[in-house]
């Protein structure tokens, strides 16, 4: 079984993205939907790029926050799911580039 | 809620008087001493039990070498760079050299003062504009040292020597005496390393381990491999 940690997360394209001063929206035209994202699930929705790893971006939160591996992994896969769950974000196959 | 105790470091004299009196009389930031370099920084720090320690960024002031030895302290104080305009360069930077944030200015001084805050209770500060940029730069300075250890685990643990000589400075001779080796074997070996390595010189060579952060990587390898 192939599990997300060995897949890559993938933004949807079709949907805009307003930076604000401390929040961005994306507005979801085809669902008639708006999403709030706090700067760092922003910072994750970019990286959701379908090149990025799970672990890549764990661990460049790890680096910038200097916190432990377990608590960046636990907020990152929050996020992760969350955009998930709003159809903003899919699981794409990973094509050799690493876990 | 205690306000904490500041160190500012900024060598421009005039730029330093001004920021004081801002900071201190418009937000009342406890400011306790104020430095221009590493050594007086570090002592100050110290001495003041400093909680945040405020670095201007500028080019006589070596950041490295600044969080390294405030890192060291007993009470290790908290670092924030203060930028004037922002600059993924600085932040990254900052960020790669243990700094806990970076204020990049656009906020002016409310900014820096909230970044003081913030940083202070324990938490890193990036602004949410740069965040993203910063993540994708430090994934490829990630992969850029997983490219180079691989590149580094074909080397055999001689020519791991030799490179670890090179980037000490020594040349062929240089590296030549210290292995007791001749010259030639040197340069062969040189050769090798360099063409295992996929660049085309020695300045090259030592730019991919300084870049990819391999130094101690390669010390720990060599010190293996020797032992």
């Amino acid at each position: 079984m192939t599990t997300k940690v060995h897949r890559l997360p993938v933004r949807r394209t079709d949907v805009r993205l307003i930076d604000e001063d401390t929040r961005s929206v994306l507005i979801d035209d085809t669902q008639g939907v708006t999403h709030v994202l706090n700067p760092t699930a922003r910072a994750i929705w970019e990286l959701c790029d379908g090149t990025t790893t799970l672990d890549e971006l764990v661990d460049a939160i790890c680096q910038v926050f200097s916190v432990p591996h377990g608590v960046a992994l636990r907020d990152v896969a929050a996020v992760l799911a969350q955009l998930e769950d709003a159809g903003l974000v899919a699981w794409g196959p990973n094509d050799g580039q690493g876990v | 809620m205690t306000r904490p105790v500041v160190v500012l470091v900024e060598p421009r004299h005039l730029v330093r008087e001004a920021l004081v009196e801002a900071l201190v009389d418009d937000h009342g930031v406890h400011i306790a001493a104020t430095t221009d370099d590493v050594t007086s920084t570090v002592i100050q720090a110290q001495r003041v039990r400093a909680d945040v320690v405020v670095v201007a960024n500028s080019p006589e002031l070596p950041l490295p070498v600044l969080c390294q030895q405030l890192h060291d302290l007993e009470r290790p104080p908290r670092i924030l760079l203060a930028d004037s305009q922002p600059d993924q360069d600085a932040l990254l930077h900052a960020i790669e050299v243990g700094a806990d944030g970076y204020s990049s200015g656009v906020k002016g001084l409310a900014g820096l003062v909230e970044a003081i805050e913030v940083i202070a209770r324990g938490e890193s500060v990036v602004p949410p504009a740069m965040l993203g940029p910063l993540l994708r730069r430090l994934i490829e300075r990630q992969r850029e040292a997983a490219q180079a250890a691989e590149r580094l685990v074909k080397l055999t643990p001689r020519e791991r020597q030799v490179l670890g000589l090179l980037v000490d400075g020594l040349d062929h001779d240089g590296i030549a005496a210290e292995l007791y080796i001749s010259p030639e074997t040197a340069r062969t070996h040189l050769q090798r390393v360099l063409r295992k390595l996929g660049v085309r010189s020695r300045v090259e060579a030592i730019a991919l381990v300084a870049q990819t952060g391999l130094a101690d990587r390669l010390e720990r390898i060599v010190e293996r491999s020797a032992s």
